[in-house]
């Protein structure tokens, strides 16, 4: 049961820019077994949604994946042939996006657009489509009746996002990826949406691998965390583990920096200073002008991603 | 709220129900025409309007009325499809160029630029000189060199509908290139082409109506309103409604489209109405 799905080695996603190469993944590894989730948590710019976007092979123009394998049970999906990779898509591996008012085609009903990804994967009657359209819709819990003739716009943000839902469950994919689902969401709404994309794939036994900012609202949703910074990976570990025990100081300054109502009157910790420029990176460890811990090796050389025991992964001189 | 707003513009309803009228005219012809469009009847030549043609005889003596009525089944057909070839051409050059880029847009943009170069009415006029000018020939041609605005608007259209994420996501779910363009840009593409088109109909018509009245458009005796007006200068000093009547016809009808075309683009975006 417990068989990889997914392989990621030394994936490097570029944007070849009139200013330079954006080096925007830099070489990051991972694996997900079946049935499993894996938390992708970092800040703005850390190549997460552009990991997301090499994973199904749609990196926008300028940027390349220019480095790295991707294997999806056992086939390589950079090799596939971009006709077999649409099969792929969907199918296999389905996405949620972080905006679902953007991410419907404005002028198709809710209906019509679940029930086309349908009928793209699957030798099925148009009533059979329609059918599964209603089911799928109840499974998300907007049932009511006219939804599935409503348009994007008609919608709630909540029962827009459940309905992106639907269609990325359309076609019972083994992997969901989830880009910043809950981001365009109210906070009240978030949990909601969260527990709903959790109870499905755990019910489906999908594998999914769900990319926040929000270290906060993961954390006991995944089994697996991965904290990238700068386009690398620098923490990877049980969920559980990694909050107990964070081992890297941009992940101890991540965790800190959750707001807790019960220490009010505290002013909130951050981290200091801001990401370095993707253009321009320092030499040796992309965190070093930010860390509270750095010393002389920091600055020279970049800290590779080490097993500290019982799958604890960790980039970090100091650790 | 596009008919809501539509309704409000007066003159975009006056257009609206003048085309309205004038297909139905053109489609139901011979119930219309009180007399045969080509028969001649030498005794009634040169009769200004009566009773009995209310829009007066022709130098042949055929009734004006009826090949003015029968003349509007010609000019609307011309412009229909006309447009429809020029729309058809633009759209597609349009979307591929649009949706793709690359050197297959810059060789379709040089060559849209190109054609607006060369006055179109010359080109007509030398293409047809050589063909022999039949309403098929005329048709295809006015279409052959009227799709560049079509192609450039729709490549504007795709150029920024292919960025938004709505198509990212139809990519995730699987849709191949063909379904992209066709099924999700494009019907998001098509309101700015569909005011291009009804103002595109205008213009086939006056183009046709030029071409008959210089005598290499619709041959007589079949009736457009070009060839009657042609008569109508030979005439002019001692037939004024050989000229006038189907000169109206040809303003109105011009008018009308212009009308309905800008009043569809009023509704479909009110921030364009100053």
């Amino acid at each position: 049961m417990h068989e990889t799905l997914l392989e990621v080695s030394n994936l490097s996603t570029s944007f070849f820019t009139d200013a330079g190469e954006v080096r925007a993944v830099r070489g990051i590894s991972f694996f997900l077994n079946e049935g499993k989730s894996l938390g992708l948590v970092g800040e703005s710019g850390c190549g997460k949604s552009v990991t997301a976007l090499s994973l199904i092979n749609l990196v926008p123009y300028p940027g390349r994946i220019i480095a790295g394998n991707i294997f999806y049970r056992g086939k390589d999906l950079l090799q596939l042939e971009s006709k077999s990779m649409l099969d792929v898509r969907g199918k296999e591996i389905a996405m949620i996006f972080q905006e679902p008012l953007t991410a419907f085609n404005p002028v198709f009903s809710i209906g019509s657009q679940v029930q086309e990804a349908i009928l793209t994967h699957q030798k099925v009657s148009k009533k059979e489509a329609l059918n599964r359209t209603s089911k799928l819709l109840e499974d998300v819990g907007i049932s009511q009746e006219g939804v599935i003739e409503n348009y994007p716009h008609q919608l709630s943000g909540g029962m827009r996002q459940r309905a992106m839902i639907a269609m990325a469950l359309s076609c019972d994919p083994s992997l969901l990826i989830a880009d910043e689902p809950t981001t365009a969401l109210d906070v009240t709404i978030q949990a909601q949406v969260l527990g709903l994309i959790s109870e499905i794939q755990k019910k489906r036994n999908m594998s999914m691998i769900l990319i926040t900012h929000d270290l906060g609202i993961v954390a006991d949703r995944v089994e697996y965390l991965a904290i990238m910074y700068c386009g690398k990976i620098v923490e990877y570990s049980l969920a559980k583990e990694l909050i107990s025990k964070p081992l890297h100081p941009y992940t101890s300054g991540l965790i800190d920096s959750i707001p807790d109502i019960s220490r009010r009157e505290k002013p909130l910790r951050t981290i200091k200073g801001a990401v370095p420029s993707l253009l321009n990176l320092p030499k040796g460890c992309s965190f070093c002008d930010r860390c509270f811990m750095v010393d002389s090796l920091c600055r020279l050389q970049e800290p590779q991603l080490r097993d500290i025991g019982a799958g604890h992964m960790v980039a970090c001189h100091r650790v | 709220m596009f008919w809501v707003r539509f309704r409000k513009n007066k003159l975009a309803l006056f257009g609206a129900i003048t085309v309205f009228i004038l297909c139905g005219v053109a489609l139901f012809a011979p119930w219309f025409a009180p007399h045969d469009p080509v028969s001649i009847d030498v005794d009634h030549i040169l009769e200004p309007p009566s009773a009995g043609h209310p829009l007066g005889t022709d130098e042949l003596g055929r009734d004006v009325l009826s090949r003015i009525i029968w003349g509007a089944r010609i000019s609307l057909a011309v412009g229909f499809v006309a447009v429809g070839i020029s729309a058809l051409i633009g759209i597609l050059l349009g979307a591929i160029s649009g949706y793709y880029g690359g050197w297959f847009d810059t060789v379709i943009m040089r060559f849209v630029d190109v054609m607006l170069c060369i006055p179109t009415f010359f080109l007509i006029l030398a293409a047809i000189a050589f063909l022999e000018p039949n309403i098929w020939i005329i048709m295809a041609v006015i279409g052959l060199t009227s799709w560049m605005g079509v192609a450039r608007l729709v490549r504007a259209e795709f150029l920024s509908l292919k960025e938004r994420e709505f198509i990212l996501a139809a990519r995730c779910v699987g849709a191949s290139n063909f379904r992209i363009i066709f099924r999700h840009i494009l019907p998001n593409a098509l309101s700015p082409v569909l005011v291009s088109v009804v103002l595109g109909v205008a213009g086939a018509i006056l183009v046709e109506s030029a071409l008959s009245f210089l005598g290499i458009g619709i041959q007589p005796p079949t009736a457009s309103w070009g060839n009657i007006l042609a008569s109508g200068k030979d005439n002019i000093e001692i037939a004024w409604w050989l000229s006038v009547f189907p000169g109206v016809a040809i303003l109105v009808t011009v008018l009308a489209y212009n009308l309905l075309g800008e009043g569809i683009r009023d509704a479909i975006d009110p921030r364009l109405k100053k």
